[in-house]
């Protein structure tokens, strides 16, 4: 017992720097993002300015290449001025995202929250085929309802507000499926022996379920929020005034005449993708303690 | 606010519950909306007078009940801006609502994917802008779909309208699926400008009424034997190629079979061709007899000419194949189609006339020759009074002036009256992947056979789609 | 016997009126918003024309299965997926375990791994461009060798690349809800095991993997439909027509909205979700009787 105790951080040894040689590879273009935002948007273009080019293998074609550099020549905010200070468009539209972004998730945690804790922990007739229609409509190709959608939000009167982008999202079936999955952990004895002290449906829901599904609920806000900052189809069928568009339709694409701020537009995008991240990863990283609630 | 919402989703469940029963039928037919245009624009909702044969004026709708038409560019333009305001100025029941996608250099590839997003979504569920500029859509779809209106249909209805007024030549052949779909506001020409001396003085004859492109090549081989000049024609492998390409489409692409043969020795063998044509200098930016060119205008007719630095340019057909007509080629700008949805087709039709009309202002400089053949007199009257037409600042005249002449007024005439042969605004899905394709091997980087191979699987992918 | 029947019968009407109260928000929205544009998709897929067509029964599903392109698509698109999803999962599933335990610098690797998940598609493509492209770096890297330069998302190649980004970029998604999914299996499970003397696979088999089955179900499906979003990268790298290998149905689904032919596009999405609702109630059966397992 001694013996392997002290041996015991050599194989942990081993395993971190296996995993942190993984990590480093998957964080590759991360860090080219982060350096290249600090590269002058003229070094961009001398760098990467072949890209999608075909130079004519008799004037040098032959040894015409990118040239990938980690480091940029000297460091410059260039970009991140262009960026903010001379596109107000920019900030415009992170802000307009994050006015959408919030309530949806707001909206949806809640919604999703209590249809979860039906399909997971209530029995009623059609269960499971209800909850299956759910499952449907998350494969269909956004292609397929763009049409449909248009249509119903036409009808509705939402055309060109932020009301087309925000109701959608909190009705969106993908809170609902995640919840589900994750109150389906929670093991029945809890929610009979409370059942049996009297304990009525919500009362369950709010002090049992809630509290046990926490891991699962600061996934799904970090999960939202990543997937309703990246989206892209719903605001631009429904939200043509570029005025009130987000921030994902500015990176949505690049055309070569955009590459030179490209990646600082990213660094920025992304950040408050990573603090969020940061601050709930506490949340789905610690476990659950069950039998304090049990007694 | 929050009151009207609770209402709208309680009135909602209601018909929600009801039409449950009839499934998708149900909901469907409530889809049906109110309003058109999608823009909540009041008053847009009542019915239009389509179907009534009135001789289409706005002003014969009643008094007092305002009327909005929306019209939907990609680009802002000062001279729908401007058509806006004279019309709604004569008709002031009548609103022209613009609408446009606010771009800037750096988007615009991004923004013209959004565009066609929004107006496909649009236009498919029923709503969308009453008039579409077309320029920028996929026209075809739109008329396989029924989206659009026929405007032979509102010509026919239109006592008004006389056809003689307009360069019929372009109105005839500006047709989609058999009908007119979309209505050319104005065009531009397109051809190779020739240096006529020079040609002669080569003792080479060039009849563009029936040359092929193997004629070409012949013509080009004796330019380049006994003229004087560097090079044939000035334009890129690629872009020759494609042109080829285009006017032998039939021997590469059977879209009935949906067989593409882009893997034979033929297309390889074109392909070696026009590389060759580059390595012998026939292709080429020195000094070259033939510009592909495309005349924006009166002004630019006269400028561009002048701009290869010849006395004596001429306005070339391209080659083209034996069996092609006879006649000049033309690409329509500012094409616009009328939703078949539209509550509002006469007001909008009236519009479309409108514009096509004598009452727009219009500058022999700007760009696209007007559909409206007095108009086009009178901006070739204004051309003459100038006297002469400023170069580009950054082309090879340097911003120097060009005198106008008679002669050369003369055969504009000639060239306008006789295009026939309608080039489109976007390439076609195989001619762009040709051109791209073939980048890589009139650069060296790839083989004839590999470059051919990538093009006849994604034209195979294309056609059987 | 009788009169457990009764009582089950009560329970069952109890929960249902109790479920009609929680699942009310979400199914009303749900059904404005998803579940109608939904079926008049499919409705879609049976008539000739957009909005209004004649109802044309199976015509559109025989033209779509004449389209040799859409059998290209389909093939392409089910080898992307049997290859690309299990090898994430598995990846996913792996990482988030060894990363569940103690490691040194624990925290910076997992957020290492999660972090791909936040970067905007503008960036992911120009940095996997600069690497892919004609004269990317890898070619450059080629040349450096003496060896000729591949066209890498132009030859047999591509399907791999693609497989890798999906991976890349998925395995935050799924890490985190294994990650929360294993932190909501009752640590006092593991003490009762362990007590029982059962080793480490025993708990692994018996515990963990058994009360992961709701998450993993659910990433599963998850995964399956990002694997739809890798499109946009594909797309933005490739075209609307790209190598064969890796023309997929998202391609197709995406030139049938372009060409505005609504009918193959419905047709092709529901036939597309129809084989996905099959492989989901297969799983929901066996996750059914997971779940009466656990009650």
């Amino acid at each position: 017992m001694q013996v392997r105790k002290r041996w015991v951080w050599l194989p942990r040894l081993a395993l971190s720097l296996w995993l942190g040689s993984l990590a480093i590879l998957m964080l590759v273009p991360i860090l080219l993002t982060v350096t290249n935002s600090l590269m002058t948007e003229r070094e961009i273009g001398l760098n990467y300015g072949l890209l999608g080019q075909m130079v004519d293998t008799a004037s040098g074609g032959k040894d015409a290449f990118v040239n990938l550099k980690i480091l940029p020549d000297w460091l410059s905010l260039e970009q991140y001025r262009h960026v903010l200070v001379l596109a107000p468009k920019f900030l415009r539209m992170f802000w307009n995202s994050a006015a959408m972004v919030l309530p949806i998730i707001v909206g949806q945690v809640a919604v999703a929250a209590l249809a979860a804790y039906a399909f997971a922990k209530l029995r009623f007739f059609g269960r499971d085929k209800l909850f299956l229609v759910y499952l449907m409509t998350m494969l269909m190709p956004f292609q397929v309802t763009l049409v449909p959608n248009y249509m119903v939000i036409d009808w509705l009167g939402l055309m060109n507000s932020e009301a087309a982008i925000i109701l959608p999202g909190i009705f969106g079936a993908f809170g609902v499926f995640m919840l589900r999955q994750f109150m389906a952990h929670i093991p029945f004895a809890y929610t009979e022996a409370a059942k049996m002290d009297g304990a009525g449906q919500w009362t369950i829901f709010l002090r049992i379920i809630l509290p046990l599904a926490k891991p699962g609920l600061a996934a799904l806000v970090v999960l939202l929020f990543v997937d309703y900052w990246n989206m892209i189809e719903q605001p631009i069928i429904f939200l043509q005034e570029a005025a009130r568009q987000p921030l994902s339709l500015y990176l949505s694409y690049i055309d070569k005449e955009a590459r030179g701020v490209a990646f600082a537009a990213s660094v920025l995008y992304m950040t408050p993708m990573v603090l969020l991240f940061l601050y709930a990863e506490s949340y789905f990283v610690e476990g659950v303690q069950l039998s304090g609630i049990k007694g | 606010m929050r009151t009207k919402w609770i209402g709208i989703l309680m009135s909602f469940m209601l018909i929600f519950a009801l039409a449950a029963c009839s499934g998708s039928n149900g909901a469907g037919k409530g889809g049906q909306p109110a309003n058109t245009s999608g823009n909540n624009q009041p008053g847009s909702g009542n019915g239009g007078g389509v179907d009534k044969p009135q001789s289409g004026s706005g002003s014969s709708t009643p008094k007092g009940e305002k009327k909005t038409v929306v019209f939907s560019t990609f680009w802002k333009d000062e001279k729908f801006a401007e058509a806006k305001k004279r019309y709604e100025a004569l008709h002031p029941n009548i609103e022209i609502k613009l609408e446009y996608i606010d771009t800037d250099n750096e988007h615009v590839e991004a923004d013209l994917e959004k565009f066609a997003t929004t107006t496909n979504t649009a236009m498919l569920a029923g709503k969308g802008p009453d008039l579409l500029e077309m320029d920028k859509l996929p026209i075809d779809s739109y008329v396989k779909n029924g989206l659009l209106v026929d405007l032979e249909t509102m010509i026919e209805r239109d006592q008004e309208f006389k056809r003689g007024d307009y360069f019929t030549n372009i109105l005839d052949n500006a047709k989609v699926g058999g009908g007119l779909y979309g209505m050319p506001l104005s065009f531009f020409l397109m051809g190779f400008a020739g240096d006529a001396d020079a040609i002669a003085k080569a003792g080479v004859q060039v009849d563009d009424k029936s040359w092929s492109w193997a004629d070409f090549a012949q013509i080009g081989n004796k330019l380049m034997k006994d003229g004087e000049f560097s090079n044939v024609i000035w334009t890129t492998p690629g872009s020759l190629l494609t042109m080829m390409v285009t006017d032998h489409y039939a021997s590469f692409v059977d879209v009935k079979n949906k067989k593409a043969s882009f893997d034979s020795a033929a297309f390889i063998a074109m392909m070696e061709q026009v590389k060759k044509m580059k390595e012998d200098g026939v292709i080429g930016e020195g000094r070259p007899y033939f510009f592909p060119t495309q005349i924006n205008s009166a002004g630019d007719y006269v400028t561009t000419m002048q701009e290869y630095l010849s006395k004596n340019m001429h306005l070339y057909a391209k080659p083209h194949t034996k069996e092609t007509t006879p006649g000049g080629y033309f690409r329509s700008y500012r094409t616009i189609g009328l939703n078949a949805k539209s509550d509002v087709k006469q007001e909008a039709w009236d519009f479309i006339k409108f514009m096509m009309s004598e009452e727009m202002a219009y500058s022999p400089l700007s760009a696209g020759f007007p559909i409206n053949k007095n108009v086009y007199a009178k901006g070739l009257e204004e051309l003459k009074k100038m006297g002469s037409v400023k170069g580009h600042e950054d082309g090879a005249l340097k911003g120097a002036a060009v005198k106008v002449d008679e002669a050369r007024i003369e055969r504009l005439n000639g060239y306008v009256n006789g295009a026939i042969h309608p080039v489109a605004y976007q390439s076609d899905k195989i001619e762009e992947i040709v051109y791209q394709e073939t980048l890589a091997f009139f650069s060296g980087q790839k083989s004839a056979e590999a470059v051919a191979k990538l093009i006849q699987n994604k034209a195979t992918t294309y056609l059987n789609e | 016997m009788n009169k457990g029947k009764l009582q089950l019968q009560r329970w069952m009407r109890r929960d249902t009126a109790a479920a009609l109260l929680f699942l009310a928000p979400s199914v009303i929205g749900f059904g404005i918003f998803y579940a109608i544009p939904f079926l008049l998709g499919i409705y879609e897929s049976f008539t000739d024309r957009t909005m209004g067509g004649a109802f044309v029964g199976l015509d559109n599903y025989k033209e779509l299965l004449d389209s040799g392109s859409f059998r290209k698509a389909a093939g392409n698109t089910l080898l992307f997926t049997a290859v690309g999803v299990p090898l994430l999962i598995v990846t996913s599933l792996g990482l988030a375990m060894l990363l569940n335990r103690s490691l040194y610098f624990r925290n910076g690797l997992r957020t290492a791994f999660i972090i791909p998940l936040v970067v905007p598609v503008a960036s992911i493509v120009m940095i996997w461009q600069i690497f892919f492209d004609w004269n990317g770096t890898l070619n450059a890297w080629l040349n450096a060798l003496g060896k000729e330069r591949v066209d890498w998302l132009q030859s047999d190649w591509s399907m791999g690349i693609i497989v890798m980004m999906y991976v890349w970029k998925n395995i935050g998604y799924n890490m985190i809800l294994f990650l929360a999914g294993l932190q909501s299996i009752p640590k006092d499970y593991y003490e009762t095991a362990r007590i029982e003397g059962a080793g480490r696979l025993r708990q692994l088999f018996g515990i963990t993997l058994v009360y992961l089955t709701p998450t993993l179900f659910f990433v599963v499906l998850i995964s399956v439909i990002n694997s739809f979003k890798v499109f946009r990268e594909t797309y933005l790298l490739a075209g609307d027509y790209p190598y064969d290998r890796i023309y997929m149905l998202q391609h197709f689904m995406n030139n049938m909205f372009f060409a505005l032919d609504i009918q193959k596009l419905t047709a092709a999405a529901t036939l597309m979700v129809g084989c996905i609702v099959l492989l989901v109630s297969g799983m929901l059966r066996v996750e059914r009787r997971f779940r009466e397992d656990m009650e």
